[in-house]
């Protein structure tokens, strides 16, 4: 955390090669993100891109009021609403499964199709709710956390949250038929 | 605790475990039982999914730094300015800063020519309500072209502090048809 505090101290200064290690660092989880709620690999690639530059312009001004990373995620989100939107009016979907990064390891070819199945699911939620439930499952934040990185009250992310759940649990008993 | 708010408490996803109140219910409940092993299903793919670990395309690091480099983004970066300066330094450094003393070094020093040719421009600029209106009658709107004349006219006779509160007052309209028009430009252009 204090070699972070130096790091971004010295990018805000101008050092490049600091800010090059911030980016090392953070590249993963902020490209995840923008995958996660565009789902387009090129575009995620472009708003994460966009993301860091923007972060290095206004880095002079960052205070450290809130962590980088949620600084950063916020950027990302918003970002990616805003691809989101004109997305929206593309319709086109560049996605497909086999852009998908690996997943955790499939034990057998129901696995495979579940996991499939599980993507096509979150596919089907709006953009604010696949960034809730990212946010939420994938890092692990709290509710308030959420509403924090996506500018947005609580009882919002709260709804998004509700929503998606509702959503993929009729699914998921859909899919799961009689099972379990 | 019945049924339905055993479902909304799933709903709620209750990341911490559900209360002990719940477990019961479901333990006497078939139903709710099979929900709760469904949603824990459900629970168990979503942090397997999410756990997954997603590689950014490679050479991603060297393409945003390129953009930095670049100079792509942050004003003063051309002048690597150190943060520990004082703000009023950094301020008379920044380039809208540099480039306003600028004009006024420039105004000073040659300040009759920028008149003159400002006095140029004017003269060109008050025959426009003319052409705007000939224009217009040419192409067969004769009143329109009469009422845009006098209004234009009645403007130019106005008062200096009319105009500029005109000018305040358009400056903004055109400002929001400029961003509408953009958005519109934007959502065809993702729209092909």
């Amino acid at each position: 955390m204090a070699d972070e505090r130096r790091l971004i101290a010295r990018a805000q200064s101008g050092d490049t090669a600091a800010f090059r290690t911030l980016v090392e660092r953070h590249q993963a989880r902020a490209h995840a993100l923008a995958l996660r709620i565009l789902r387009s690999p090129s575009d995620a690639e472009e708003v994460a891109q966009d993301a860091f530059v923007r972060v290095w312009t206004a880095l002079p001004g960052f205070r450290g009021e809130s962590t980088f990373a949620t600084w950063l995620y916020r950027i990302v989100a918003r970002r990616a609403f805003d691809r989101a939107q004109v997305m929206k009016t593309r319709r086109a979907r560049e996605w497909q499964d086999e852009n998908l990064p690996e997943r955790a390891a499939p034990v057998n070819d129901e696995d495979t199709l579940r996991a499939a199945k599980l993507q096509e699911m979150i596919g089907g939620l709006t953009a604010a709710q696949r960034a809730a439930v990212t946010l939420y499952y994938y890092e692990g934040r709290s509710v308030e956390d959420v509403a924090h990185v996506l500018g947005m009250p609580e009882n919002t992310v709260k709804t998004h949250l509700l929503r998606a759940r509702a959503a993929l649990r009729a699914a998921w008993t859909h899919e799961l038929g009689d099972e379990a | 605790m019945n049924c339905l708010e055993f479902e909304r408490l799933l709903d709620d996803g209750a990341r911490d475990g559900l209360p002990a109140e719940a477990l019961a219910h479901a333990h006497g409940c078939a139903a709710c039982a099979r929900s709760l092993a469904r949603a824990r299903s459900l629970e168990r793919a979503l942090e397997a999914h999410f756990a997954a670990d997603v590689a950014p395309p490679a050479g991603f690091v060297d393409r945003v730094m390129a953009r930095v480099e670049r100079g792509e983004a942050r004003g003063v970066r051309w002048l690597a300015l150190p943060s520990a300066l004082p703000w009023w330094t950094r301020a008379a450094l920044e380039p809208g800063v540099v480039l306003a003393l600028a004009t006024l070094a420039l105004f000073t020093w040659r300040g009759g020519r920028w008149l003159a040719g400002a006095r140029v421009t004017w003269d060109v600029l008050a025959h426009v309500p003319r052409w705007v209106h000939d224009g217009l009658i040419a192409a067969g709107f004769g009143p329109v072209g009469d009422w845009t004349l006098r209004w234009l006219d009645s403007i130019a006779a106005s008062s200096l502090s009319v105009q500029v509160g005109l000018a305040l007052g358009v400056a903004p309209l055109l400002a929001v048809v400029a961003w509408l028009a953009w958005r519109a430009g934007e959502a065809a252009a993702g729209a092909t």
